[in-house]
């Protein structure tokens, strides 16, 4: 079972497909939670995420924008992606019927009627 | 200001791996983070690595095993030598008077008491290049490489304040010696001879040569068996000899005053009249041993290796 970074990270990354790296996933992760996203948090959860195998992350080539460093780039496995469907269907499941849950229903609905 | 921030972050990156300090470095110059928060960044990144790292047994081993008994040891033995030492150089620095020189037994005195100090401090660099020798190459062996920057500060944390963990020095019997009234108490009550001096020895005589021993210890090139068992040999001839000339000091800093003084005397190191001393071994030699080793064993290597390469037919 993933954890809660976890899922974002991989989440972004695969929203990111091609250009999932440091940078684009730290913004996409920020802009979704709200929360600034460490770089030590970020790096170290990369490197979990490898040795289990839900991704797979390698260097780039070094771009003069980047002072002349390489990105490190990521993609998520099929496996990432059975995990993170997996995290997501349980975290589904398991707010069925919550207040929140419910709440968020009935501001669609309301949303579709204006419509 | 903002120069020194990033020279720091600079410096700090160097201890991540090469291939994430890239990434990380361009992760900054990229989304041009302020210094500062350049510096938190690779500072957290940086604990977090220590931490997964020091999650195994390997660091713990080292630094339990290894790095707090030498430098336990280095520290004892480097203050003993410079308490040994401030008398004659605040004789000789302090009061210092041409007759020293110009009369014959007085000149006598003066270059034997300066040849022993010096044996005394190329003694305490030779212990202290090997036990960063052994951190070193041990730590290599045993691929907890980058845990040495922590192991090195907790041994110069041990170095410079295990004095801190022992006995008050005003317990201790010659105590009074040193300070109140004693033959020496004009040099130990100054700040300069009984704080000052035995920090500067412990930086300039243990420190850098550990420093300098571990690096040495960490680039040590794959030695052939011959030479790697010519080497160790030597070295742990130095690191015994430390060991067997310090270990009894242990006695003096956990207050067992009666041990303390049996073992000064048996080693050597203090006197009774009619008593002589039970055993004594060649300390400069075998503390010289180590080093000379090590240059033996890798101008060998080099020496081989240089022929080898140029054995090699050109095409």
């Amino acid at each position: 079972m993933l954890g809660e970074f976890e899922y974002l990270l991989l989440a972004a990354a695969v929203r990111l497909n091609e250009d999932a790296y440091g940078v684009t996933i730290r913004q996409q992760i920020e802009d979704a939670t709200g929360r600034r996203c460490s770089i030590g948090a970020l790096y170290t959860t990369l490197d979990r995420l490898e040795t289990k195998g839900f991704l797979k992350t390698w260097m780039g080539d070094p771009s003069p924008q980047r002072g002349g460093r390489a990105k490190r780039l990521v993609r998520v496995t099929a496996k990432g992606i059975q995990a993170s469907t997996a995290f997501y269907n349980a975290v589904t499941r398991v707010s069925r019927g919550a207040s929140w849950e419910t709440n968020r229903a009935g501001e669609a609905n309301r949303a579709e009627v204006r419509l | 200001m903002t120069r020194t921030y990033w020279w720091l972050v600079d410096r700090l990156s160097r201890m991540l791996e090469p291939d994430e300090r890239d990434a990380v470095c361009g992760d900054f110059a990229e989304t041009g983070e302020t210094c500062d928060r350049a510096f938190r960044s690779v500072l957290g990144l940086i604990a977090r690595r220590q931490a997964a790292l020091w999650r195994d047994w390997r660091p713990w081993l080292m630094l339990m095993g290894l790095v707090a008994p030498l430098g336990m040891l280095l520290s004892l033995g480097s203050r003993m030598v410079a308490y040994g030492s401030a008398t004659p150089i605040w004789i000789y620095l302090d009061n210092w008077t041409w007759t020293y020189l110009t009369n014959a037994g007085a000149r006598i005195d003066f270059f034997t008491t300066g040849e022993d100090i010096f044996k005394q401090y190329v003694v305490l660099i030779c212990w202290s290049w090997a036990s960063g020798l052994m951190l070193g190459s041990f730590s290599r062996c045993t691929s907890s490489r980058r845990t040495i920057p922590a192991s090195w500060a907790v041994f110069c944390l041990v170095v410079l304040f295990a004095e801190l963990l022992e006995t008050p020095p005003y317990l201790l019997p010659g105590w009074n010696h040193f300070r109140n009234g004693g033959p020496n108490a004009a040099v130990f009550s100054l700040t300069f001879y009984s704080l000052m001096f035995p920090l500067i020895l412990q930086v300039v005589l243990v420190l850098l040569p550990s420093l300098w021993g571990i690096r040495q210890g960490l680039r040590m090139p794959a030695l052939p068996p011959v030479l790697r068992a010519v080497l160790w040999a030597s070295v742990a001839a130095t690191i015994a000899a430390f060991v067997i000339r310090n270990w009894g000091w242990v006695y003096c800093s956990l207050g067992r005053f009666q041990a303390c003084r049996e073992w000064t005397l048996q080693a050597g190191y203090a006197h009774q009249a009619g008593r002589a001393e039970s055993w004594r071994i060649p300390v400069l030699p075998l503390a010289l041993a180590g080093p000379v080793g090590y240059m033996a064993a890798t101008a060998v290597w080099r020496h081989g290796r240089y022929h080898t390469a140029s054995d090699q037919p050109r095409t």
